[in-house]
């Protein structure tokens, strides 16, 4: 796998499409800093939102970015499809990596605080940035050109399940409480970053369990429905 | 049976409403060369995936060893212009299949000295059809297959560069590796088919090879010819073995031993003669 991830590395970095999400990330952050002092867990919300937002972007540009005849070549090279797949969530997770590090660390150092945060707060507020990135990968890497007609159906696809984790509360709220299952459960992050008395605890288990098992079986399927698909796409 | 490679069982292929092969069988074996032939859009490429199990059948199986499944290399019709050199694409296709660095390192440079590529520091972004050609035979080949797809592997070389490849696949076939290509260019690839395939009509049909045109010994002319009659008079000329047209450049094989006069008629007729090249010549 690390020879794929590099192959991959060098392929998306020659191509620049990490550019835009990069900047549009780091100028976000850099604006909402701007203004000091902030709220520790509340602004923690913010960055894993914008986290959340990016990784699925970065994703969304990566999961197409070989060439298509390219990908039938690497794939007879590793032997398993599986694997470049696998592979590709993996590098857009280790991209996302430094970003959640770099949000988590950058407040504190600069004292954009209004108090310093605990440790326990921080490693939440990681664990959150992580699971936030995660989910915004494991949802974009299912809008590809194997699986919809067009780019733009795909695009807008993704803004549309994007638009729906956000504000998942709400709609199940309002609709059908058996939406809990099935909408992106991107509200439990944000539900456990604020600044109420059980940020600074421990999360509860289940809250992060439920998110993490909605990953899991959305990553799981993925990898199913893309090794049935092969290099088959949708008739134009 | 021990010597089949892969065997395509009633294989129907349909694109929405487009029906592409219709309950084809197929049976590929070790060491053979195939090559399939076809017009444009005739399912040549489609059947090369389906081969070599790269898309689905709508219906029908395909079948491989389970216990030996074969070791496949593809070369594509359309071969990427990756911001990569040559040697740090071919570098991280063979990392991945798990060649040892230093070995690679070696096959590379023995790849390149054989296809006449220079190594050097130039992206393939800016490489020519011939070269990136090249470079899509080498990552095929970087360790010896099994079954080597080729889809259109001459399609827009010049004449050098199809007689090197092709010299490339004489030797590959030498070594035992079975041979799929999809090809325009039968002439040049004729020496070492073993079975020729037709795609028509959404069906195969094998016809027996015919050898002894391609094992006189020919050169190969390319030109361009005047329009009209004059044209259709030197077409008809006795040195030629077969000519095929692409846009306003013609192709044609024509016997050594009076190919010098057919030379004189193609510029006493106005036409202009671009390349000619000696082709091997057999016993």
């Amino acid at each position: 796998m690390l020879q794929i991830l590099l192959y991959y590395h060098r392929y998306y970095q020659r191509s620049y499409r990490y550019v835009p999400p990069l900047t549009v990330f780091l100028i976000a952050v850099f604006f909402l800093y701007g203004v000091i002092p902030n709220p520790v867990m509340d602004s923690y919300a913010v960055t894993a939102t914008l986290l959340f937002l990016t990784a699925a972007w970065l994703c969304y540009v990566f999961i197409d970015l070989e060439d298509e005849t390219q990908q039938i070549i690497t794939f007879l090279h590793s032997g398993k499809l599986m694997l470049l797949y696998a592979s590709k969530l993996v590098y857009v997770w280790l991209f996302t990596l430094p970003l959640s590090v770099f949000v988590i660390v950058y407040p504190i150092i600069f004292d954009k605080f209004d108090y310093m945060p605990g440790i326990g707060q921080a490693l939440t507020a990681f664990a959150c940035h992580q699971f936030a990135a995660l989910l915004g990968i494991s949802l974009a890497a299912w809008f590809n050109a194997k699986l919809f007609r067009t780019g733009l159906i795909s695009f807008l696809g993704l803004c549309i399940v994007l638009a729906v984790s956000l504000g998942g509360q709400g709609i199940i709220d309002r609709t059908f409480p058996a939406l809990f299952w099935i909408i992106p459960p991107y509200r439990i992050i944000l539900y456990i970053l604020n600044d109420h008395p059980q940020a600074s605890a421990r999360p509860h288990p289940l809250e992060m369990w439920h998110t993490a098992l909605y990953i899991i079986v959305l990553v799981i399927i993925y990898l199913r429905v893309m090794i049935r698909r092969k290099f088959e796409h949708p008739i134009k | 049976m021990p010597d089949t490679l892969v065997e395509l069982n009633h294989i129907t292929k349909r694109y929405a409403d487009k029906l592409v092969l219709s309950s084809v069988s197929l049976t590929i074996r070790r060491g053979e060369t195939l090559m399939l032939l076809g017009g444009n859009g005739s399912g040549k490429s489609t059947l090369i995936k389906l081969i070599g199990g790269f898309i689905a059948p709508t219906t029908g199986s395909r079948k491989v060893s389970d216990s030996q499944p074969p070791r496949i290399s593809f070369m594509p019709d359309r071969f990427p212009k990756h911001k990569f050199t040559s040697q740090e694409y071919l570098m991280h296709m063979g990392r991945i299949q798990g060649l040892p660095k230093a070995a690679l390192q070696e096959r590379i440079k023995e790849l390149h000295d054989l296809l006449q590529l220079p190594l050097g520091h130039q992206p393939m972004q800016s490489f020519s059809k011939g070269m990136l050609q090249k470079v899509n035979l080498m990552q095929a080949v970087l360790s010896t297959p099994d079954l080597l797809l080729l889809d259109e592997p001459l399609s827009g070389l010049d004449g050098l560069s199809m007689q090197e490849l092709a010299g490339a696949l004489r030797e590959l076939k030498s070594r035992h590796v079975t041979i799929v290509i999809s090809t325009h260019e039968t002439e040049m690839l004729q020496d070492i088919t073993d079975r020729v395939i037709t795609v028509q009509n959404t069906a195969l049909i094998e016809t027996v090879k015919q050898i002894p045109a391609a094992l006189e010994p020919s050169v190969l002319v390319l030109c361009r010819l005047p329009a009209g009659q004059r044209n259709a008079g030197i077409l008809s000329h006795p040195a030629i073995m077969s000519a095929s047209a692409e846009e306003s450049l013609v192709r044609i094989y024509a016997r050594t031993e009076s190919c010098d006069q057919l030379l004189l008629q193609i510029l006493q007729s106005g036409g202009s003669v671009i390349e000619v090249t000696g082709r091997r010549e057999y016993a």
